[in-house]
């Protein structure tokens, strides 16, 4: 029976660093396709994560001290990508002092003598939080299905982290063989939670949304109501000649395909044009938005869905029964307020 | 247990469990695909095959999951009960490789000649009979009738082959190399081997079986989807006008009537090529960049978008796929090169080879269709059908 218990670790070992193989390699294609250095390091990441689990594997059957220290500085060099993109991405540092301190703790945990090596390797719980920190933050920029999606992923993460804590070696040693066993069957839940978010996300682009969005245009009866540069943060100059091309485009194109409703998405060499029509109707004609941004993304379209419906609730008193005449001055006074929805939320 | 039989044990036990997760991984991506894009219509052949593909996969993992039982039963049962339970065990396996098989025909239905579903579905059914109910010495026959279930998705994989070209054809190549090391894998796991050889020590099938599914996943995930197989289906119409927004060319790739065009069908082709200049040009203003229009989506179609130096094409589809791009960008440069300085120049511009290019029309997108056998005519009829009622019913909805 020992034998098969013994089996069932091994086997739970060999999955996780095939899921965690498998996540590195979906990061890595996303990389190849939109070349976002985002998508590269966390390639990097759980290619450490993996590289990792690996040497952990490897333990099962040779005790050597050389695996423990490259095992526990893999699994330190996976945390400290998170730690250099937490530095680089929100605190802006030009000198990455945590990350400078992550790679000497890993160079100490290379170099030490064992017993001081394996205390030291307790370290790697500082870069952990340093992990749930950036995921945290990188949570509070994004909306709607991507934060449901990196919700489970962190919390997936989480339950990871508990296994890899049951699965230590001092939790081993103190607590006996079921921790272990228990520890590699909660790892490999985390994992496929992981797994299975990360890939509903498709890419990791959706994360950093917020370096995409250019302008925002809103056109109503084919006259550019609302124009606002969300890169400049401020009004756009020359905003009603813009949208008033802008609307030409969206009538002429919803001539030539006869249709009653404008295109929903128009794609201009890097740029694209995200367009959503509302949902209520004001004199006989509804709200047109028109989002400008460098890429295509979902979380993009659940933000102008929003835009949309809180500008038409907003404005509904100055749309209804405006007979012509449309009060430009107070949407623009106040429109700035709700393009608020497509910069980064800095709580 | 010896150290080399608990090797041997290890590395079957652990292949066999990541064969069981990417034949999961690869049934649930291929579900994801077969719901599609959000309001985008996909002709239920195309979904027919994601769910045949899909259910193929969830039957495999658990034939390999009945394996992995029978691989720890010999190692951890007592020699007496071995044999029943290894023949229990075999005949699951074998059941669910015939279901996985068998499966996969039964869903495509009728995008597949009635007659050849009808002839598997029974021979399945026998099959499955026979595995379950008669004694072991039968597996040699039923290997034997398996081997035609095993062959009829190679040809149905050769042929989607024959129709595709680029990367699409390279994907579908290596899901054809994976499909032929998968099913050399499953026969060699089949029981005939087994008693033959020495079972323990029997460790070809599994390695076989995961580089198959590797290929396959590879293929599968790196790959367009199966709507690129049959692009040709989802275009409408071509439109070639000048640099300018004249009209050089239009070609319906489905007459919708056999009428001839009345004068607004004149000027709404005019109108047509104008615009789509036009439009680019407005952008060009608006954005300030140097790029070109590339894709105009609408609710039930796309405007695909390519430019050369001297002429536009348009091509107005179902979906927006890379093939078709690259099928215009591909035809553009044939035109480009047809087209004298002369003609372009020209206000109202008569070509006087226009059979040559349409034939180039024909050529590039659709000549390869008009070539293909009884089964691969079969799938894009379906889908033409399928768009067909759709423009059918949009018309209505427009009157």
């Amino acid at each position: 029976m020992a034998d098969a218990v013994f089996m069932v670790e091994i086997l739970c070992a060999v999955l996780d660093s095939v899921l965690l193989g498998e996540v590195a390699g979906l990061f890595a294609f996303q990389y190849r396709k939109s070349r976002e250095s985002l998508s590269s390091l966390l390639t990097l990441c759980f290619c450490s994560f993996c590289g990792s689990s690996i040497f952990y594997f490897i333990r099962f059957f040779i005790i050597f001290d050389l695996f423990y220290r490259i095992e526990v500085t893999m699994r330190f060099a996976a945390f400290t990508t998170f730690v250099f993109l937490f530095e680089h991405q929100f605190k802006k540092r030009r000198v990455p002092l945590l990350t400078i301190g992550c790679i000497s703790c890993m160079l100490l945990i290379l170099i030490l003598p064992y017993d001081l090596a394996y205390t030291f390797s307790f370290t790697i719980y500082l870069a952990a939080i340093a992990v749930f920190w950036f995921f945290f933050q990188v949570l509070l920029k994004v909306d709607g299905q991507i934060r449901k999606r990196m919700i489970s992923a962190i919390g997936g993460a989480f339950v990871l982290g508990i296994g890899i804590g049951l699965s230590a070696d001092l939790v081993v040693t103190y607590g006996g063989q079921l921790f272990l066993l228990s520890g590699l069957l909660v790892q490999l839940v985390g994992m496929i939670v992981i797994g299975l978010n990360f890939y509903s996300i498709r890419t990791a682009d959706e994360f950093l949304w917020y370096n995409n969005v250019q302008t925002i245009y809103v056109i109503y009866n084919s006259v550019c109501l609302f124009a606002y540069s969300v890169e400049k943060d401020s009004m756009l100059k020359e905003g009603d000649l813009l949208g008033g091309g802008l609307a030409t485009v969206l009538l002429i194109s919803q001539t030539i395909v006869k249709s009653d409703e404008p295109p929903s998405h128009i794609e201009f060499q890097d740029l694209n044009f995200l367009v959503k029509v509302g949902d209520r109707e004001f004199s006989g004609k509804r709200v047109i938005a028109v989002l400008q941004v460098k890429k295509n993304l979902a979380i993009l379209h659940e933000k102008l869905d929003r835009f949309v419906n809180s500008f038409e609730t907003q404005f509904s008193g100055v749309l209804e029964g405006s007979s012509g005449v449309i009060n430009i001055a107070k949407i623009n006074q106040q429109g700035g307020q709700l393009a608020s929805v497509f910069r980064a939320k800095r709580r | 247990m010896t150290f080399m039989d608990e090797m041997t044990f290890i590395l079957k036990t652990c292949t066999n469990a990541v064969s069981i997760l990417v034949a999961c991984e690869l049934a649930f991506f291929l579900l994801g695909n077969q719901r599609g894009k959000k309001k985008q219509h996909q002709p239920p052949v195309i979904n027919r095959t994601y769910l045949g593909l899909a259910l193929f996969f969830i039957f495999h993992a658990a034939g390999i999951l009945a394996y992995i039982f029978e691989v720890w039963f010999v190692y951890f049962l007592p020699p007496a009960m071995l044999p029943e339970i290894i023949t229990f065990m075999d005949k699951i396996t074998i059941m669910f490789s015939i279901c996985a098989y068998s499966g996969f025909f039964i869903v495509q239905g009728r995008s597949l000649t009635r007659i050849k579903v009808d002839l598997l579905v029974a021979s399945g059914m026998i099959l499955l009979f026979v595995t379950i109910f008669l004694p072991p010495w039968i597996f040699a026959v039923v290997l034997a009738c398996l081997l035609p279930f095993c062959a009829l998705p190679f040809v149905l994989l050769y042929l989607f082959i024959e129709v595709t070209r680029g990367k699409s054809r390279l994907n579908l190549g290596v899901i054809f190399t994976g499909f032929s090391v998968l099913t050399a894998g499953i026969l060699m796991m089949t029981p005939t081997l087994g008693f033959m050889l020495d079972f323990k020590n029997w460790f070809v099938p599994e390695p076989l079986i995961l580089l198959g599914l590797a290929f396959m996943a590879g293929g599968f995930f790196s790959g367009p989807s199966l709507n690129e197989v049959f692009a040709p289906s989802y275009i409408k119409e071509l439109y070639l006008t000048t640099s300018d927004g004249r009209i050089i060319l239009r070609h319906q790739f489905k007459k919708v009537s056999q009428m001839q065009d009345t004068e607004q069908d004149q000027m709404d082709r005019e109108v047509f090529a104008s615009s789509i200049v036009g439009i680019d040009k407005l952008l060009h203003e608006i954005s300030s960049s140097k790029g070109v229009l590339k894709t105009l989506v609408h609710q039930d179609e796309v405007l695909i978008i390519e430019f050369t130096s001297r002429v536009v094409g348009v091509l107005v589809t179902h979906m927006d796929l890379n093939a078709l791009r690259a099928q215009l960008a591909s035809f553009l440069q044939d035109a480009d090169a047809t087209l004298s300085d002369d003609i372009l120049k020209k206000e109202s511009i008569e070509i006087k080879n226009k059979t040559f290019l349409t034939g180039r029309v024909e050529f590039t997108f659709r000549l390869h269709v008009t070539k293909l056998g009884k089964v691969m005519r079969k799938f894009f009829t379906s889908i033409d059908t399928f768009f067909s009622e759709i423009d059918a019913l949009q018309k209505k909805s427009d009157a």
